[in-house]
């Protein structure tokens, strides 16, 4: 429909033409800008904060490595958020095998050669005890996503924390736009089937 | 419809990407179907869930540490190397100063020391003899930043007179065993007034009478000019006196001028050996001082210096050893030049059979 039909005109277009020229100050400008999105579209794929940020961080520098040879066949966001994405696979694939399925908090500190990293909750205005219930919550759903296969998981992140369209998804991913269709119905029907099993009781609440 | 097949396009239907009849046919299964209202309702919850998901924030110092990075790959070298080269309009200019700078610090000092050595030859002219070269006065100046001691015509000292590591010996006399024996300065240097290098002066004989050392001391700060060389062993000396005028170099341009007269006397002696060693004598009695002494076949040549009002007894003492004959008429005074000092005049003796 409409939505799958916008086209939108690339809002960065005159940073990206100057980073061409070979003005590397003006990247960091799309670096602040689209940090935190991409940092948590690659969180929500890899399931571990520390291999977001080093993700993240490996896809700008390699968009603007790349720069010269952008095209503007897409959107500058959309172009990077095709690498974040490859780049979250690929770790994926390397860390997978020495993933320890332990039980996983988005409040414990993530050990990086930083030190340690405490996530950075947005700031909530609800009660201590209903925040404590989100936290609970989201818990369950980071959970239940990780416990996607990969190509489900990349569409529903794509499509339900990103806010892609189908059709920026089908560009993205290199996929059918029927496929969109049908792995994000089954992404978010094996969500809910898990939370439900999650939550037992206080689903319906 | 079955429910099954309209659960699986409750996903699509949620997302409002059907198309207008199919959601007609989806809105009419819901209105009686309680098993897909549920479903969908389960739906909707997961994906708010899925929505509510709090995001994460960046770290703080990710920008700073990715944009770091980026340069330090691409970017940074890039200005590194253009910082090597400049663009061209900055660049030549810059070269031709440098050159220019260069050569004018090149010439200048090319011609200090060519002055040297030229004014260092200037009295060697009247002094010419045999194969030596150019026998040039040596001086040997050592600035003392502690003030000096000048050794003004003073027969002073003794053999050597350490200064500031300098061990100067002058052996008098009895060099005239060298013959040919260059002395040169090399190169003279312009020294910083402080502790100027040992040069290594052979001390020849031990003669203890020395006919002078002379340590001309500079007082002034001006940059003292020491002995490149080793200095010959003929005692190199020269008389200064204490009104000496201490000028900056070069040394021996001033040097020089004093000497406004000199002359020659030729002693006809037997044995001229001893007659070398009484002229020697006399010179240093006489508070004069020997410059150079050489040995021919038949003769000894000595030159010294020593203050015009000394000359009449000089000569009267040098009758004693033997027959002078004057090459030049002397007591003759003539004009000085205003500033300088007039008092020395160089005495060139020969004795010969």
């Amino acid at each position: 429909m409409s939505e799958d039909k916008e086209i939108k005109a690339d809002e960065d277009y005159e940073a990206v033409s100057l980073c061409k020229k070979g003005d590397v100050d003006v990247f960091e400008v799309l670096v602040r800008k689209y940090q935190k999105k991409m940092i948590n579209a690659a969180y929500r794929i890899t399931g571990s904060y520390e291999d977001a940020c080093e993700v993240v961080q490996d896809a700008f520098v390699s968009a603007y490595k790349a720069i010269k040879g952008f095209e503007g066949k897409s959107r500058f966001e959309t172009w990077l958020y095709t690498i974040v994405i490859n780049l979250s696979r690929n770790r994926l694939k390397q860390t997978r095998s020495r993933q320890q399925q332990e039980a996983f908090s988005m409040d414990d500190p993530v050990e990086t050669e930083e030190g340690s990293i405490k996530f950075e909750h947005a700031s909530n205005e609800l009660s201590a005890l209903k925040r404590l219930e989100q936290r609970e919550i989201q818990k369950k759903v980071q959970e239940c996503i990780r416990s996607l296969d990969d190509e489900f998981r990349e569409v529903l992140v794509l499509r339900d924390m990103q806010g892609f369209s189908y059709d920026e998804i089908s560009s993205m991913l290199k996929i059918a736009d029927g496929t969109v269709k049908s792995r994000l119905f089954r992404a978010r029907d094996a969500v809910k089937n898990c939370l439900k099993k999650m939550f037992g009781q206080s689903w319906h609440l | 419809m079955e429910c099954n097949k309209i659960q699986e396009t409750l996903s699509s239907y949620l997302d409002g990407i059907l198309t207008s009849e199919e959601n007609k046919l989806i809105d009419e299964h819901l209105k009686s179907c309680q098993k897909c209202q549920g479903a969908l309702a389960d739906l909707k919850k997961t994906v708010e869930h899925i929505k509510n998901m709090e995001e994460v924030e960046p770290p703080a110092w990710f920008t700073q540490k990715t944009m770091a990075r980026i340069k330090a790959e691409t970017g940074h070298q890039k200005g590194f190397l253009q910082k090597l080269f400049y663009p061209l309009h900055i660049k030549l200019p810059l070269e031709a100063i440098a050159v220019i700078a260069i050569a004018v610090t090149t010439i200048y000092i090319f011609k200090s020391v060519q002055s040297e050595i030229q004014l260092a030859k200037v009295p060697s002219e009247e002094i010419s003899k045999s194969e030596a070269p150019s026998p040039i006065i040596a001086r040997d100046e050592v600035s003392s930043t502690k003030g000096g001691s000048t050794i003004g015509g003073k027969q002073s000292t003794e053999t050597a007179i350490k200064k500031d590591g300098f061990a100067l010996s002058f052996a008098p006399a009895p060099p005239l065993k060298k013959t040919g024996e260059e002395k040169k300065i090399a190169a003279i240097e312009k020294a910083k007034p402080s502790p100027a290098k040992p040069a290594e002066i052979p001390m020849t004989d031990k003669e203890p009478v020395t006919t002078g050392k002379f340590v001309e001391a500079q007082k002034a700060p001006a940059p003292a000019v020491k002995m490149y060389e080793a200095m010959p062993s003929a005692g190199v000396t020269a008389s200064i006196n204490n009104e000496m005028k201490r000028e900056s170099l070069p040394k021996l341009k001033a040097f020089t001028s004093k000497i406004d007269k000199s002359f020659t006397l030729t002693i006809i002696t037997k044995d001229i050996d001893i007659a070398a060693k009484n002229v020697d004598v006399i010179i240093t009695q006489l508070k004069g001082k020997i410059i150079k002494a050489e040995s021919l076949e038949n003769k000894k040549i000595l030159i010294a210096e020593i203050g015009s009002k000394k000359l009449q007894e000089l000569i009267e003492k040098l009758r004693i050893i033997g027959r002078i004959k004057e090459k030049e008429p002397f007591l003759e005074t003539g004009e000085c030049r205003k500033e300088l000092d007039c008092d020395i005049v160089r005495v060139t003796i020969i004795l010969s059979l």
